[in-house]
């Protein structure tokens, strides 16, 4: 029983690591998304290649770091919600500092609002970010193998 | 493997970091800019006896200033005036034509007409960083450019000066509203975006009531 429990909070663990690297990334690039010019890099108009880049390079690292593809797949799919909310948080950062840009209360569902376009390039992404990273960690995994038995 | 994870969390962590940072200044920006409007209303040509002749003219200096809130410059866009002159004569209780505003001020309702409604966009100042600066704005009404205002400030001075006032002081009340670029915030160029992204490049300010007209 208390195997069982261990392998699960171990499995958790796992998929909580693989799956803070695009949750970072999804949150960021829906920040950036919504508020281009006040964001950073600074741009009149969001970046659709820039937005595009950030997520997919956060998926392809958690895909990386899961043990499977399974668990790559749930850590990705995870990281869209909790992306959302970490982009709340940082439109959230002014009323931190004592600011008011947006209605604090409103700001959920500003967020969510606007950010319909990236979750929608987002669900796709992920799924391929799983994919290649998975295939990227089989690939180091069977590059190191043999030189591993060579020595 | 662990190293790419680390190293992929650094630099969102700084392009967090760095957006957050960038957002809190704007907002700053929009929360502690201030505004300072001030008029006086002078008269120009007055006859003899101190009333408005046809060929005299009212001016008045308007200074729009804005306290720069941050390390942010602005730039002044567009400064929307409204200038009502109290309408002494409705007040006492004189049939007037013109469109007057009411005024209610505690228990005291008082008629005012909007001698001036315009707006101006050439000035483009700078509010530097820290510091104040000021649009100054001087407004002239004359019978020629502008007859139905003009009779409607005569009519109000002359009546002043015939009851022991001078013209110049007839009560005034000024509304501003001012909109000003943030240095640093582009503008989207996209026709599809959103207005509210106009809307974090632009702070808008105001001072006194808008009564209409």
């Amino acid at each position: 029983m208390a195997d069982k429990w261990k392998t699960a909070l171990h499995r958790l663990a796992r998929g909580v690591i693989a799956g803070i690297a695009p949750t970072l990334a999804f949150g960021y690039a829906i920040f950036y998304s919504i508020f281009p010019s006040a964001t950073f890099p600074v741009s009149g108009d969001a970046s659709f290649v820039w937005i595009f880049f950030v997520v997919l390079t956060g998926a392809i690292v958690g895909g990386i770091q899961a043990q499977d593809l399974p668990e790559a797949i749930v850590a990705e799919f995870l990281s869209i919600p909790l992306g959302l909310a970490v982009a709340v948080l940082l439109a959230w950062s002014p009323a931190f500092a004592g600011f008011y840009l947006l209605d604090p209360s409103g700001v959920p569902f500003f967020v969510v609002h606007y950010s319909v376009l990236v979750v929608a390039l987002g669900v796709p992404v992920v799924l391929v970010g799983a994919i290649v990273g998975q295939v990227l960690r089989e690939w180091v995994r069977k590059d190191r193998a043999p030189r591993g038995l060579a020595r | 493997m662990g190293y790419l994870l680390v190293l992929t969390l650094a630099v969102l962590l700084v392009l967090t970091g760095f957006a957050v940072a960038n957002f809190v200044s704007v907002a700053d920006a929009h929360a502690r800019a201030g505004i300072g409007a001030t008029v006086s209303v002078g008269f120009l040509g007055l006859a003899a006896d101190g009333t408005l002749p046809d060929s005299g003219k009212v001016r008045a200096w308007v200074n729009v200033t804005v306290e720069g809130p941050n390390s942010r410059a602005l730039l002044f866009d567009t400064v929307i005036y409204k200038l009502y002159a109290e309408d002494l004569p409705r007040e006492a209780g004189i049939q007037v034509v013109r469109k007057d505003v009411q005024v209610q001020n505690g228990s005291k309702i008082g008629w005012f007409y909007p001698a001036y409604s315009d707006s101006n966009t050439s000035s483009q100042v700078v509010v530097p960083a820290q510091r104040a600066g000021t649009v100054f704005l001087v407004l002239d009404l004359t019978l020629q450019a502008m007859q139905g205002p003009f009779r409607a400030v005569q009519n109000i001075t002359d009546f002043a000066v015939a009851h022991g006032t001078r013209a110049s002081k007839v009560p005034w009340l000024l509304f501003i509203l001012t909109s000003l670029w943030i240095d640093g915030v582009p503008r989207p160029t996209s026709s599809t975006a959103s207005l509210y992204q106009t809307d974090v490049a632009r702070i808008v300010l105001e001072q006194g009531v808008d009564y209409g007209g």
